[in-house]
């Protein structure tokens, strides 16, 4: 799940010589490689957890596009993801996006493995989110490989709308099916406004018939010293939580706040806290709150160590879980 | 006392003047240099350049994490321009647009709107063009590929030739040195060519030179 860019979290980088990104360029072909590696000593939110090395990104992603004339681009993204193999021991690698598209102007269309619109929605600012989701739509999915999507770029309005024709069911909660995504964003003088919505029809027959309804309204302001956001998000059935086995139908909620304070020009300070409930009786609501610091060295802003801690209500076997802690290592190219 | 006293005085005119005689540049967010007037030099956001008087062409780009959201973001560079200007006595400030997507930076190639200002915010002229690199773009020969193009007609091209050159080189005529109606040579022609020729040099002669200048006040 994404994060609306908060300004002072996300400063102009220092290079030396080489050019970022563009390593091939010839005749309206190019080719971009860009990279993010991230590497964490963590202790989870939990009871007796211990703490360990792991892998939150390793990613490398590739972008090839040629400019086909007239303003029309062809184009094509391949990413690898690593984590799993460096956490499992395993080889190999996880193939993380995989599409092919064409631009035209300010659209663009493509089709294949991808995030959905639903993706774009969100602000919380941890590194680590472990006892709520990030927000309702990562409660069910925010990616497939039968997608079609759709983007829009004009000057101040951000528009994506996807179609997953048949997701499948890989984080084992019993959630496949179709997927239909919407995603606005505009900035309004300074504040970054933005409503996603997503409709998903499961193959699994026990919500009747009905399709499974999530939106989510978010609001990011960069007061200088500054970034202050929120975000709410719905749905209308559940089934996605350690407290619910079966479909349920209800309304699960989830808001997230969040502030960044520049406090440096090196360093970034985050705090914030989610919560998630839900009106059925007797449910317990979750609350998770973390803060965290991020120093970016000023010869090469890629390059930044951070810490967090983080805190839940949740309660696991009836014991209250204890705090959870993570320091680490990001390298972005 | 006023043996004392007007020593210090003369002393902080000569200060004073020697400190205005040169241009104080610094760049805002996003912006670094490689080349500076026929030097390599990386300076980054934030940094400030001291300049001589007079001419100055710059190699920029601009660097900035593109994606809409932290995790998403990623770096990504500008196309590398050369700007040419002049300035003198001056506190100035190279600044671009805010560049957060993609859709952005592709704007910011194409309208090359980089803002040069002053102190009071009035903004100073400058030529601009693209330094283009076809192939490997990882690590690039900026000296190499900004001699290349100041040998082009392109406006940001810093143009130099001797006085009873030909002017065969294309569409160059109008930087060839003339002399003056007295028979003295023009003196901005004279800036110009100390100038070219201090680039050309390399630093052994320019140590020479600059010593030559002290010796010769």
């Amino acid at each position: 799940m994404k994060k609306l860019l908060l300004a002072v979290a996300v400063s102009s980088v220092a290079a030396g010589s080489a050019n970022a990104a563009t390593v091939y360029e010839k005749d309206g072909f190019t080719y971009k490689l860009n990279g993010d590696f991230q590497v964490q000593m963590r202790e989870a939110i939990g009871v007796d957890e211990r703490a360990e090395v792991e892998y939150d990104d390793l990613e490398l992603k590739n972008y090839v596009s040629y400019d086909l004339g007239n303003g029309l681009t062809g184009f094509g993204r391949l990413d690898f993801g690593f984590k799993d193999a460096a956490e499992d021991d395993t080889n190999g690698s996880n193939l993380e996006e995989a599409y092919v598209g064409l631009k035209y102007g300010v659209a663009s269309f493509s089709f294949g493995k991808q995030n959905f619109a639903s993706d774009e929605f969100g602000i919380e600012e941890a590194y680590e989110v472990e006892t709520i989701d990030e927000d309702r739509f990562d409660g069910f999915e925010t990616d497939g490989d039968d997608s079609v999507r759709v983007d829009v770029e004009l000057d101040n309005i951000y528009i994506v709308a996807s179609h997953e024709m048949d997701a499948d069911d890989d984080k084992g909660k019993g959630i496949g099916g179709e997927f239909y995504d919407l995603f606005v964003g505009t900035d309004i003088a300074g504040l970054e406004l933005a409503a996603a919505y997503q409709q998903y029809r499961p193959v699994d027959v026990a919500v009747n018939g009905d399709s499974v309804g999530t939106y989510g309204v978010s609001a990011a302001y960069d007061f200088g010293f500054m970034s202050l956001a929120a975000d709410y998000s719905v749905s209308d059935w559940t089934k996605d939580d350690d407290q619910n086995v079966s479909w349920t139908e209800e309304d699960m909620t989830q808001y997230n706040v969040a502030a960044v304070f520049g406090v440096a020009s090196t360093t970034d300070v985050a705090v914030g806290v989610g919560n998630k409930d839900s009106d059925v009786d007797g449910y317990k609501d979750v609350t998770e709150w973390y803060a965290n610091v991020t120093y970016k060295f000023p010869e090469a802003k890629n390059v930044r160590v951070f810490a967090e801690v983080a805190d839940s209500d949740l309660k696991k076997s009836n014991k209250e879980v204890d705090m959870g802690m993570l320091a680490g290592l990001r390298v972005k190219f | 006392m006023k043996a004392i006293v007007a020593p210090i005085f003369v002393l902080s005119l000569l200060v004073s003047a020697q400190a205005s005689a040169e241009v104080t540049l610094t760049l805002g967010p996003c912006v670094q240099t490689h080349v500076v007037n026929g030097d390599e030099k990386n300076a980054v956001s934030g940094e400030s350049l001291t300049l001589a008087n007079g001419t100055q062409q710059l190699v920029v780009d601009c660097e900035a994490m593109l994606g809409r959201s932290d995790d998403d973001a990623f770096p990504e560079s500008s196309e590398t321009f050369v700007l040419l200007f002049d300035a003198a006595d001056a506190v100035l400030t190279l600044s671009a647009p805010r560049l957060q997507t993609r859709q952005q930076m592709a704007a910011f190639n194409q309208q090359k709107d980089f803002r040069l200002v002053n102190a009071e915010g009035e903004a100073l002229s400058y030529q601009i063009g693209v330094l283009e690199k076809e192939g490997f773009q990882v690590f690039r020969d900026y000296l190499d590929e900004l001699e290349a193009f100041n040998r082009t007609p392109a406006p940001a091209a810093l143009r130099m030739q001797l006085p009873g050159a030909s002017a065969a080189a294309g569409n160059v005529t109008d930087a060839v040195p003339h002399v003056g109606e007295q028979g003295a040579p023009d003196q901005e022609t004279v800036r110009q060519m100390l100038r070219y020729w201090y680039l050309q040099a390399d630093r052994e002669t320019r140590e020479e030179w600059k010593n030559w200048i002290q010796s010769s006040k």
